[in-house]
């Protein structure tokens, strides 16, 4: 019994000494959303693709805003449905398997499989994977996908072997891939520590080890910047930014965020908001201005559409609807409903900046046109599922298009919904509008980008100042800050992915 | 003894125990305030077309840039924190009071009854109190709150009601079966008393004085679990006052140097639930006669 005791203590004393020793990683980071899952088709939330970025590649890669080739060294595109890659040759899985073709006609078909993958829609797309020699693979999609490329940086590609022989629990907690970093540990809800790969292809990279802290509580998150612990932050909260740009110690890194942050609104027949003096009313109630400056503590810009600048099919020329709240009253009145209606906003309250506040803050300003909102704001658990089930016409959502062309959004999010095809899959008002499903559906045979720029920018100009088929609010803006003593050299990017072969000390 | 020399010997040690005194002037303050809110209140903060976000995060009145009517600063939504707080305390006392009695009520009665005929009843209420008490009640009205789709202050009333009506029971019980015992109790039952007449002509005013108790030290503790509930965001909706709300949402402000929006619904919170914990404190001291008072 002794002697086991004896044991005890000097297994806890080397513990202890191990620990520091431990904590001591290159660079510590905090981030404000945890991954949920290390399968990199699981969930297609930035938060994880953030994470599986490190550990996984493309076929390309998204670098410095461009697409660059990564496990494809280039590609061809003969034609509307064709697409064909030629793959690097001599990269190797974190485990020592080579990669191949059949690696990537195993990811691409798991894709499909909705028990491991949130890329099913993408999986769906795909008619045939063929693979001509070791390094040649070709694609083949059911119809032409203008933007199939431009998402390649986010399906990654797993070793066939080892995914297979594994239970998907497991693969669901370790991943082999191909990426500049190895999960060391994964302990979840507490950190992730990340180990270089000597042996990436591109190049070890200059960062050794990397300690991720998921932190959701924004002000321990501010907490641990503040006290040392960590070398960097990611969403630092609006509310405290004030206070962080004015630590001499720390320094702030603000950039325009993709994300755009809108009201989406039902248009099923009947509805108040079927008429669009309604859906114009509701858009003219609501202050922006004072949104951004009040809500947002300045860190945002309004914006009179979704896609951000980057995206094809931004339309430079769109305005927002002034503020006009008597503008607002009279058009109610027009349309029949000058002692107002009733509607719930629907709100997350845990997924975007200021999400339920800003959800109060146009409840405050379309009670004063006379419009009674009750709101529903509950977790991000709880509302998405709603959302896609199609529970509330009306709700407070953000948007970046991962693959940077408007066409794909605008299927996802305002195609009338077509489960067959796979259309309006997040269209959760079941909004439909014919002139726009068909002018959509005359874009996807346009490869030519000038081309598919302009029908886009047209499509765009429909849908927001004809049809108010969105109510656009801001673009958010990333904010990070960064301990100056770390001498983190730090660029963030425009999908606020963490990609830590990108930085550097 | 007669009744007259009980209620003065009652009032005499109430009269002599500041506690107690300190105690229910705090409730019946802020019970005061609760009932008076909209008199009192300069603002409804719940009245969406009278609350402005341009009053958003003003300090206190006494402070630079702090402006009447909203004397103890605004929150982020432009909400007086004087006025909410009142508004607040209305559903901290409303989901407590609510409580007390549907929990109180169900819990004697299930207490009584199987303090009374013992068997499958006793066997199935204890049990299940057994079961309830291993859990914490925090964790228990978060599941079951979890389960409701609707939120509300009456599903957090319902919620709790049923995480916390086996306190009373466990207490009826056992008093009950201490006053079964009782020579009158058998001389009732001797001279042919029914069911009904035993239980609630003799048993029940006779055993009911712990409950006095537990309701007073319960009631705070069911304030209490409103707060955190909705400090958590399980609780009421944001579209509803209350103080626990009013905390979460000021707490992200403290680092940002704004202090008034936790420290005084804070401060409220904490005042009301140890004015009820000093009355209630009295309340056990006088009722138990094992206690010796020293006063």
């Amino acid at each position: 019994m002794k002697n086991v005791l004896l044991k005890l203590g000097i297994v806890f004393c080397l513990v202890l000494m191990a620990t520091p020793a431990l904590a001591a990683a290159d660079l510590v980071v905090a981030v404000d959303t945890p991954p949920r899952t290390m399968n990199p088709h699981g969930s297609d939330a930035d938060a994880n693709l953030s994470v599986m970025a490190n550990f996984f590649d493309g076929l390309l890669q998204l670098s410095g805003g461009e697409f660059k080739p990564a496990l494809a060294e280039r590609y061809e595109h003969p034609d509307l449905l064709t697409w064909k890659f030629f793959l690097r040759k001599g990269v190797t899985f974190h485990n020592g398997n080579a990669f191949d073709a059949k690696d990537v006609k195993f990811s691409f078909e798991r894709l499909s499989d909705p028990e491991v993958s949130e890329f099913t829609n993408t999986g769906k797309s795909i008619d045939t994977i063929e693979i001509i020699d070791d390094y040649t693979v070709v694609i083949k999609t059911k119809e032409p996908i203008p933007w199939f490329a431009n998402n390649l940086h986010q399906i990654f590609i797993m070793d066939k072997e080892s995914t297979e022989a594994r239970d998907p629990g497991e693969v669901g907690q370790k991943p082999i891939g191909t990426g500049a970093y190895k999960l060391v540990e994964w302990v979840k809800g507490s950190y992730l520590r990340l180990e270089a790969n000597e042996n990436y292809w591109e190049g070890a990279p200059p960062i050794k080890t990397v300690e991720v802290n998921p932190i959701t509580e924004s002000s321990t998150r501010f907490a641990a910047l503040v006290s040392g612990k960590v070398d960097l932050v990611t969403g630092v909260p609006v509310e405290l930014y004030d206070k962080v740009a004015a630590n001499p110690k720390l320094e702030t890194i603000n950039r325009p965020a993709r994300r755009a942050i809108f009201l989406a609104l039902g248009n099923a027949p009947g509805a108040p908001a079927a008429d669009i003096r309604v859906r114009k009313a509701i858009y003219m109630a609501i202050d922006e201005d004072e949104i951004v400056e009040k809500v947002m503590r300045g860190q945002a810009t309004p914006t009179a559409q979704v896609p951000d600048p980057a995206t094809i099919g931004y339309n430079p020329d769109l305005q927002r609807y002034p503020f006009d709240p008597a503008k607002a009253k009279a058009l109610l009145k027009e349309a029949g409903y000058e002692n107002g209606f009733e509607i719930t906003l629907a709100a997350p309250n845990d997924r975007y900046v200021q999400d339920a506040q800003i959800a109060e803050a146009v409840a405050k300003y379309l009670a004063k046109v006379g419009i009674k909102v009750n709101l529903d704001v509950k977790p991000k658990s709880v509302f998405f599922p709603e959302v896609q089930e199609g529970k509330h016409d009306f709700y407070l959502i953000g948007w970046l298009d991962g693959a940077f062309d408007m066409g794909r959004t605008y299927f996802n999010l305002l195609h009338t919904l077509d489960k067959e095809r796979g259309y309006g899959t997040w269209n959760g008002t079941r909004y439909s509008d014919a002139d726009i499903d068909r002018l959509l559906q005359s874009t996807t045979h346009i490869v030519d980008q000038a081309e598919r720029a302009k029908t886009l920018q047209e499509l765009n100009k429909l849908a927001m100042t004809d049809k108010i088929a969105w109510i656009p609010l801001h673009y958010q803006q990333d904010i990070y800050a960064l301990q100056k003593a770390a001498q983190v050299k730090f660029v963030p990017r425009a999908d606020r992915w963490m990609v830590y072969k990108e930085i550097s000390k | 003894m007669t009744e007259h020399r009980i209620k003065s010997r009652f009032l005499y040690h109430y009269l002599h125990d500041p506690s107690a005194i300190i105690g229910s002037v705090l409730m019946v303050v802020f019970i005061l305030a609760a009932l008076l809110a909209p008199v009192l209140a300069p603002q409804n903060p719940y009245d969406l077309e009278t609350v402005s976000l341009a009053n958003f995060l003003q300090p206190p009145v006494w402070m630079e840039g702090g402006q009447a009517p909203f004397w103890l600063g605004t929150d982020d939504q432009g909400r007086g924190i004087f006025s909410t707080m009142l508004y607040g305390l209305r559903t901290s006392l409303l989901v407590g009071f609510s409580v007390v009695a549907v929990a109180g009520t169900f819990g004697v009665l299930m207490g009584l009854l199987a303090g009374y005929y013992g068997g499958w009843i006793d066997v199935v209420t204890m049990r299940l109190a057994d079961t309830f008490f291993s859990f914490s009640t925090t964790l228990m009205a978060i599941l079951l709150l979890g389960l409701f789709k609707e939120r509300g202050v009456i599903t957090v009333v319902v919620a709790i009601c049923i995480v916390d009506w086996v306190r009373y029971a466990r207490t009826m019980r056992g008093s009950v079966m201490e006053v079964k015992q009782e020579a009158y109790i058998m001389a009732a039952k001797a001279t042919g008393a029914g069911d009904v007449r035993l239980l609630f002509k003799h048993l029940m005013p006779n055993a009911i004085a712990p409950i006095f108790v537990v309701v007073a030290v319960d009631l705070a503790v069911v304030i209490m679990l409103e707060a955190t509930l909705s400090f958590l965001g399980v609780g009421v909706p944001i579209t509803q006052p209350s103080l626990g709300m009013m905390i979460a949402i000021g707490k992200d402000y403290v680092y940002a140097g704004m202090w008034w929006m936790v420290l005084f619904p804070g401060a409220v919170l904490i005042l009301l639930v140890v004015g009820i914990n000093l009355f209630a404190d009295w309340l056990r001291e006088e009722l138990n006669p094992k206690i010796e008072r020293n006063a």
